[in-house]
């Protein structure tokens, strides 16, 4: 490096730099890879071939990180390399204990590059895990009856800490686990890097080569046409059959350039289900309980951004689960359960919608219970009475969490309110069905882009508005139903049997009142679903279903109640998109 | 050396932007609302454009009139007639001042663009003004024109920017 300073290539320092934030970059990309080798590892058994890809994973980030000039990167994942040469070669085996070491040294090498993205300058203290390696490396595997009774271990909210030392090197180890037990350093002081934020991978992402050699040669496609129609503009034939035709074709070519391109920010839910399932055998450690986690549709493909945003509410929902919803190994014996629970994870795609679904066999939710805390919170009067479904639905309302339930683990003061906050404002809606004893599932529903949506655009008081297909059960005419007001609870039909209550968008959006509900006028009416019940709203017109482009909105305009998102109409105009469920919310609030 | 690495930039303004900005400094949009003069820095006021229909949104304050479709950024739209407490003539054809401060963008109606001025500090008069809806910290001062009439320079980008542009509506 001095070399090329000295040399006078005044662009030197600069190139180094962006070589680093290319580095740190794949390697964070070599990082995940080897996570879910390990997690691999754990459950599907050891083969060479696994421990094979995993040192070279790491002996990839060890050379790349040499050669750029971050030292303690390369040199914690030589010690790591060296202790799966060792497993390589069957002089040790792989315990639970080295496991979990292991995937706390991948954390560690995590954080040092996530503090390395954000400033280049950026130091962390790796002797620790470096020193837990080494001792690994060169000792004999220990017999298990010595790993529980080092007490330190337990101490730790960490799952078993034990290196493998022999009995002659118990004496050394105990310092070493000492050394642990001192106020952990940032790095270590979770139990695991999923408890930490999750880094935003933010602004690099992988794209696969046909997705772009498709948007090549697409945009190729419509500068030839487009040059075609200039032709016809210059000789004022564009309103003849050719130049018609041209751009109907040329219609088609930017619907396809429109999916393509969204298609680029979809990435598969797999990394994020990993992290999961990470979270799940830590948790479950932590806790004594025997976990099974099964995750499905690992494949399914949603836009980046809400892939990162979605991780903070799913992981509450997994710990929620492991915590909450599974119940101790005697329990679930006594129960006649089998001892080892399970976790399922489940990615699906219906239409232009992904559902998410987080099950659990544990112990469900008792509706009396959960009326009763509601009660005792101020949530509810006393003396309410409560559908089952209705009961189920209060752990979203806010304040229902205890201290109890928002214990360290599942806690973070994230609640039920948060975790469905988080997901409306991605549009997506989450619901839950449990069975008292038999288990808990909870589905969230999310459209599949961020920018581009399915909408229907409303014209409430002249003014337009779209909301997103998603939140929509159906349509209908007020006309064909009679509508009756019931004294205290407002305007209600009766829609093929169901009770379903008459709101006005007018109203609570403008403040006008609504027009005299006489004369001959179509009245259109839009139907969503809050909560399992079917709420309907009056709106002046429907003008059918369009492709929005979704826009953000200024700051000056956050946090606007209902109104989630800037959209821009088929027709270039400024348009306000609607989240009904918040008005939904709001009319029983009043 | 990291530190060093650290603190270099790779990019710069060059020596000549350096010079445009510094001569633009003193440099002041002069517009029109209703029948008074102001003056903005220049430097604050990403473009002029013709006003354009602007779509109205609920829950604002009333001097928000709504939000344009600028370019497919949606831009929120103010009326600084009506905030600093002018006449607002009916049906004219006015402009539109687009201000960006960190990524975000707001416009300012305004009647009409006179021209661009130069205010040095010399030219400018601190006293501060009494009698008038323009909060004091975005006032400027009172510029002397050349012609010897005066008129107010408004710092209309912070103005804007830190108003609180919402209706607190209780949630319930």
């Amino acid at each position: 490096m001095r070399a090329l300073e000295d040399s006078g290539f005044v662009s030197s320092k600069i190139s180094l730099d962006s070589i680093r934030a290319i580095f740190l970059d794949e390697v964070q990309q070599l990082l995940e890879e080897a996570e879910s080798c390990l997690l691999a590892l754990d459950s599907a058994g050891t083969s060479t071939e696994s421990f094979q890809k995993l040192f070279r994973l790491v002996h990839n980030v060890k050379g790349g990180a040499k050669s750029v000039g971050f030292e303690a990167l390369s040199r914690t994942a030589h010690r790591i390399e060296d202790v799966l040469s060792r497993l390589e070669t069957g002089q040790i085996t792989l315990s639970p204990a080295i496991s979990s070491l292991l995937l706390r040294s991948i954390d560690v090498l995590k954080s040092l590059v996530s503090g390395l993205k954000a400033d280049l300058g950026f130091t962390m203290d790796t002797s620790a895990i470096e020193a837990e390696l080494e001792q690994v490396f060169h000792a004999q595997p220990m017999p298990d009856s010595l790993i529980n009774e080092l007490p330190e271990a337990k101490e730790q909210a960490q799952p078993s800490v034990t290196p493998a030392p022999t009995d002659a090197t118990i004496a050394t180890i105990k310092p070493a686990l000492k050394a642990e037990t001192k106020p952990p350093k940032p790095v270590l002081a979770t139990s695991s890097s999923a408890n930490a934020r999750p880094q935003l991978q933010n602004d690099v992402l992988r794209v696969g080569m046909e997705k772009l050699d498709s948007l090549v040669n697409l945009v190729g496609e419509l500068v030839v046409n487009q040059s075609i129609m200039a032709k016809h503009r210059t000789s004022g034939t564009v309103a003849s059959d050719e130049a018609i035709q041209t751009l109907a074709y040329m219609d088609k070519i930017i619907a396809e350039v429109r999916d393509v391109s969204m298609s680029l920010r979809m990435i598969p839910v797999r990394q994020t289900f990993q992290r999961m399932n990470r979270i799940v055998r830590d948790v479950s450690s932590q806790l004594g309980k025997s976990v099974d986690f099964r995750s499905f549709g690992e494949d399914v493909e949603l836009d980046k951004v809400v892939i990162e945003r979605i991780t903070d509410p799913l992981t509450h929902l997994i710990r929620n689960a492991v915590d909450h919803g599974i119940e101790s190994p005697d329990a679930r014996a006594k129960a006649g359960k089998p001892q080892a629970a399970r976790v399922v994870l489940k990615a699906e795609q219906r239409d232009d919608r992904v559902l998410i679904t987080v099950s659990d066999d544990g112990k469900g939710l008792d509706p009396d219970f959960l009326i009763n805390r509601a009660i005792s919170k101020g949530i509810l009067k006393e003396g309410t009475k409560l559908s089952e479904q209705d009961a189920y639905n209060l752990i979203f309302r806010p304040g229902f969490s205890t201290k109890e339930q928002v214990s360290d683990i599942s806690g973070r003061g994230v609640g039920m309110d948060v975790v469905r906050s988080m997901v409306e404002e991605m549009k997506g809606t989450v619901e839950i069905r449990t069975k008292l004893g038999l288990g808990t599932s909870f589905i969230i529903t999310l459209p599949l882009s961020l920018s581009i949506i399915s909408g229907m655009v409303i014209v409430v008081d002249s003014r337009k508005y779209v909301v997103p297909m998603s939140h929509l059960l159906e349509t209908l005419e007020y006309q064909k139903y009679s509508v009756e007001t019931l004294t205290g609870k407002g305007r209600m039909i009766n829609l093929r049997g169901e009770v379903v209550p008459v709101l006005s968008l007018g109203r609570m959006l403008h403040g006008n009142t609504p027009p005299s509900s006489g004369g001959k006028r179509t009245r259109p009416g839009l139907i969503t679903e809050y909560e399992g019940h079917k709420v309907s709203f009056e709106v002046d017109e429907l003008l059918g279903q369009q492709q929005i482009v979704l826009k953000k909105l200024g700051r000056e305009m956050q946090g606007l109640p209902g109104i989630i998102a800037g959209a821009i109409l088929g027709n270039g105009e400024p348009g306000l998109i609607l989240n009904l469920s918040e008005f939904v919310r709001r009319a029983h609030a009043a | 050396m990291q530190r060093e690495l650290k603190e270099q930039k790779p990019q710069g303004p060059s020596i000549n932007d350096i010079e445009e900005v510094e001569e633009q400094q003193h440099s002041y949009l002069v517009f029109r609302l209703a029948d008074e003069l102001y003056g903005a820095p220049l430097l604050s006021i990403k473009e002029v454009i013709k006003s354009t229909t602007i779509k109205p949104v609920p829950y604002m304050t009333p001097h928000f009139k709504g939000v344009i479709n600028l370019r497919g950024q949606i831009v929120g739209i103010v009326d600084l007639r009506l905030k600093f407490g002018l006449l607002v003539p009916k049906d004219s054809s006015n402009l539109i001042l687009v201000i960006e401060d960190n990524g975000d963008s707001l416009g300012a109606i305004v009647d009409n663009v006179e021209a661009v001025e130069e205010f040095q500090p010399e030219d400018i008069d601190n006293n501060p003004v009494l009698d008038t809806k323009i909060p004091h910290k975005f006032f400027l001062g009172i510029g002397k024109r050349e012609d010897g009439s005066m008129i107010n320079l408004i710092n209309v980008s912070g103005c804007l920017m830190s108003d609180e542009l919402r209706l607190m509506r209780q949630r319930s």
